[in-house]
């Protein structure tokens, strides 16, 4: 993984965990990376997509999870009974979750001055995650784990850096809060 | 809003569809009936349907990567696991098989699984979707089906194409066959090949029977008219009679599987079959009790005896092996079954005697004592039946010898009386209180004599029979009225008749063509006069036939070893003749349907001589005739009645004269050639009897005339005249009171315009020196 590369990673990361936090509003939280010698190709039973595409570089950022798992962290975030938490609550919930880390991800290379671009979301079974092919042989993929409320929410990026020399100077810019401004500019 | 919002918009719509369209498409697979399951080589499930979840008894989500092999048995899995090494080498990609889960319970259950390949090249990794149906239902009842197969005692089989027995069948086909080995056995071979006697449309429809699977139905109708419904098979040994229905099972009018039910009936065969023979031995029964009722009893109880010694016979010489002896009774006993009307025991007995004469070399050579029982074993087998039969026929009557029951209680008591009146006969003086007893002894010891005439039918119906048997035609003259004999007298006689009736038809008297040609009448004739004096019964028998052949009758006398040849050689005609009483001459010399007995007339010579009888046969007039005396034996009252002629006259005399002084006003006249006889002295048998039925009959029935009462005396005969007014009463008179006399003393009456003549008969009996 070249350094460029690398950066990318840590910005979906990032974002991940600095929005699943602010999303959820459980400040414990970790990103782990995944055991060594993991080799699963289904992560969760569902997996959330969701594109942040540029001239230099595109990002593919997953979400996996089940369902069961991900209603113990809504829960816990709205103060609700777990029977209350409603699957389409938890798949709304998820989608949000993806949605934000795709415009913080989107914010920080914007301020770095690499402009980007956001798909729409979509929400399928994890088991189809099997049929996904490589788009180049440069692909670049990373699996993490963020541990919140006692549950894993495995996330996956998958670069494909288009223009590495344009990204030479790209760093992992801390991205406040504050400065997110709510907007998504989609693809 | 800018276009590009729109378009975002719109896109955004598109995956909302895409994305429920993918929903329920996953909901679809997650709710299917049974089992279903993405799994890795290892066994790891990477999708599985809420049933799978349900059966593992975990959250749908949780079944990720758990793996399959903890709803199986470590064997079970094991099994699993081969038939997924197995995929591979599958040219139709895919396999299925049976193989039953554990759920966490332990609870197992039949599944019926369907593995194939999950689209290797796209995953780029070994998976494999897994379709699991649970097929407990099934099972179970398939094994209901089983139970009620194994219950049931049919044979139940389907047959598909090429006629390979499939899938189930009942477990009482193996029975049936006597085999376990049925399954895929091709039909032809496992049951058609052990039909036996079969017709030839019946092969042919079982031929084409394999040929019609496959085809329309409508070549099955066709075909199955002709199959066997009821075969004999012949498997291990065992004879079995089944019974078969076929059912074409068709699937758009084209047979897919013929199905077969097989009916063991052999009890079923085996009792119609015993039905039928009882029926044939209950016919056989039915048709001897009906012969047994046509036979005039009297004449079987004669033959009876006969019957036995014939048989006992028989089987000594069988035990033997003297096929002479056999063939000799055999003859034999056809003749009295002949006589007596017993067709269908002389059917058999000739029938045997041409299957002795046809296997008489073998025999001989052989001394073959089995087969010579085998096949005289039938005869023996229907004189048995015919025995039991005739002894509960003809029970009451009881042995020929030995009277009923109440006859017994009879004669027993007649006995006892006559016993008394003897007495009293001896002990009473007065003339007519003598002569009133021995009226009442008369009239006594006619009920235990009959009259000869008494045979008429047995005679008539004996020459009827042996007639028809031989075709030939004969008339029978009697001439035996008013002759009485006591019943075992007549037992002698009846069979002494019967023997000579026969043998005079059989040997003697020519067909109707032969006469003919010898210039007789077509119809022979057979003669018998019975006299009786006052010690002997008379009969003379006679017929018009071609009498005995003497040389013949030496000959076969000679070469039966009866008589040495040279004894054989020097006996005269009248010492040939009377060879025919010989045992064991039969001068039949072919076996046919006539009768030829060699026993009877040595039997009845036997009979005759043991009575201190004679029987005597001449040629006579180129006739047989044959003279035959029976003692009577001396009546005790003839014993007391015993007196000289000339005091019987004096007394006669007497009353005579009393009579004629009576107030009846007769005339009484004797001849007087009576009272000057001076014979030498003889003895009058029953002279008062005598006495007393004329002076009753002069009495009581003489008119009241002058008439003469003429008693005349010629050849030692007696003979009387008197005019009676009541012809009638005249009549009962003579056969209450004189007819036992006349009959002994061969007297006999006649009444011509009221005038009785009595001829009083023998009077006389020689002095005993």
């Amino acid at each position: 993984m070249t350094e460029v590369e690398n950066v990318l990673i840590q910005i979906a990361r990032d974002a991940s965990v600095k929005r699943l936090e602010s999303h959820s509003g459980i400040g414990d939280l970790e990103s782990i990376d995944m055991e060594s010698g993991y080799n699963r190709k289904v992560h969760a039973n569902w997996m959330s997509i969701i594109l942040v595409s540029g001239l230099d570089v595109r990002i593919t950022f997953k979400l996996y999870f089940n369902c069961i798992d991900v209603k113990e962290v809504v829960q816990k975030s709205m103060g609700t009974a777990v029977d209350d938490v409603t699957n389409e609550f938890t798949m709304d919930f998820i989608k949000e979750f993806c949605n934000l880390t795709a415009g913080m991800i989107q914010k920080n290379l914007a301020t770095q001055g690499f402009h980007v671009g956001i798909s729409l979301l979509m929400v399928t079974r994890g088991f189809d995650d099997i049929f996904y092919e490589p788009s180049s042989s440069g692909e670049v993929s990373d699996l993490w784990k963020i541990k919140i409320a006692g549950v894993s929410i495995i996330c996956s990026a998958t670069l494909n850096v288009i223009n590495a020399k344009n990204l030479e100077l790209l760093t992992l810019n801390d991205v406040a809060e504050e400065e997110d401004d709510g907007e998504i500019d989609f693809l | 809003m800018s276009s590009h919002n729109h378009d975002i918009q719109a896109s955004h719509k598109i995956l909302q569809l895409i994305e429920r369209s993918k929903r329920e498409s996953d909901s679809f697979l997650d709710t299917i009936p049974g089992i279903f399951a993405v799994i890795n080589a290892e066994g790891d499930i990477l999708r599985g349907n809420t049933s799978l979840a349900d059966y593992m008894e975990v959250d749908q989500e949780r079944l990720l990567y758990k793996n399959l092999n903890s709803v199986f048995q470590k064997e079970e899995w094991e099994l699993f696991k081969l038939e997924i090494d197995a995929l591979d080498s599958k040219e139709k990609g895919f396999v299925d098989f049976e193989l039953s889960m554990t759920s966490p319970k332990g609870a197992s259950s039949p599944h019926l699984w369907y593995l194939s390949i999950f689209d290797e090249e796209k995953t780029g990794e070994r998976m494999f979707t897994v379709v699991g149906k649970d097929i407990s239902d099934l099972k179970e009842a398939q094994q209901n089906l089983i139970e009620i197969f194994s219950s049931v005692p049919l044979g139940i089989l389907t047959i598909g194409e090429g006629g390979a027995i499939q899938g189930e069948f009942s477990k009482y086909l193996e029975v049936i066959m006597g085999t376990n080995d049925i399954h895929e056995k091709k039909i032809q071979d496992f049951m058609f090949s052990e039909f036996k006697e079969i017709t030839k449309q019946n092969q042919e429809s079982l031929d084409g029977l394999v040929d019609a699977i496959g085809q329309n139905k409508l070549i099955y109708e066709i075909i199955s008219e002709g199959l066997p419904k009821k075969v004999k098979i012949d498997t291990v040994g065992e004879v079995k009679w089944l019974r078969i229905n076929y059912q074409s099972i068709s699937y758009n009018d084209i047979v897919r599987k013929i199905l077969l039910i097989v009916e063991d009936i052999t009890s079923l065969v085996k009792a119609e079959e015993l039905k039928k023979q009882n029926s044939l031995l209950e016919e056989k029964s039915v048709a001897r009790i009906v012969q047994l009722k046509k036979v005039d009893p009297e004449t079987f109880r004669l033959l009876f005896d006969e019957f036995n010694e014939l048989f006992q016979k028989l089987k000594k010489a069988e035990e033997s092996v003297y096929l002479g002896g056999v063939k000799n009774y055999l003859h034999g006993i056809k003749g009295c079954a002949r006589v007596a009307g017993l067709d269908f025991l002389a059917e058999l007995t000739h029938e045997c005697e041409s299957n002795v004469k046809e296997n008489e070399d073998l025999i001989s050579k052989n001394s073959d004592g089995a087969t010579l029982t085998n096949l005289i074993f039938p005869v023996i087998e229907e004189w048995n039946e015919l025995n039991d039969l005739s002894r509960a026929l003809f029970q009451s009557s009881g042995t020929e010898n030995e009277p009923s029951g109440n006859e017994k209680k009879i004669e027993d008591s007649f006995k006892g009386l006559f016993d008394q009146y003897n007495q009293l006969l001896v002990d009473e003086k007065d003339l007519h209180v003598n002569l009133m007893i021995r009226k009442v002894l008369i009239g006594m010891e006619s009920l235990t004599k009959d009259a000869l005439s008494s045979l008429e039918k047995f005679v008539t119906d004996t020459v009827e029979s042996t007639c028809a048997s031989l075709d030939k035609q004969v008339d029978l003259h009697l001439d035996w009225d008013g002759i009485y004999a006591d019943r075992s007298t007549i037992k002698i006689l009846k069979d002494c008749l019967l023997h000579l009736i026969t043998n005079s038809i059989d040997h003697g008297i020519e067909t109707s063509e032969e006469r003919k040609l010898s210039g007789k009448t077509d119809q022979g004739n057979i003669y018998i006069l019975v006299t009786n004096d006052i010690s002997n019964l008379k009969v003379k028998f006679w017929d018009d036939g071609a009498g005995v052949n003497i040389e013949r009758v030496r000959n076969i006398a000679i070469d039966k070893n009866l008589v040495t040849l040279e004894k054989g050689n020097s006996l005269n005609d009248n010492e040939v003749i009377q060879l025919i009483f010989t045992e064991g001459l039969s001068s039949a010399e072919t076996i046919s349907m006539t009768s030829g007995r060699g026993v009877g007339l040595s039997a009845v010579k036997e009979e005759i001589e043991n009575l201190n009888g004679t029987i005597f046969a001449t040629n006579y007039d180129n006739t047989l005739r044959v003279d035959v005396d029976i003692p009577l034996g001396i009546d005790q009252n003839e014993e007391k009645g015993l007196v000289d002629y000339n005091e019987f006259m004096d007394d006669f005399a007497l009353e005579i004269k009393n009579l004629n002084s009576s107030s009846r006003g007769i005339d009484i006249e004797i001849d007087t050639a009576l009272q000057v006889s001076s014979k030498e002295s003889t003895f009058f048998a029953m002279k008062e009897m005598l006495l007393f039925a004329l002076i009753e009959l002069i009495d009581v029935y003489a008119e009241n005339s002058k008439e003469t009462l003429f008693i005349s005396e010629q050849n030692s005969m007696i003979s009387m005249r008197v005019k009676v007014s009541n012809t009638k009463n005249i009549e009962k008179y003579i056969l209450d009171t004189c007819s036992l006399y006349l009959s002994k003393h061969s007297g006999k009456y006649q009444i011509i315009d009221n005038v009785l003549c009595i001829d009083f008969g023998f009077l006389n009996k020689k002095v005993k020196e």
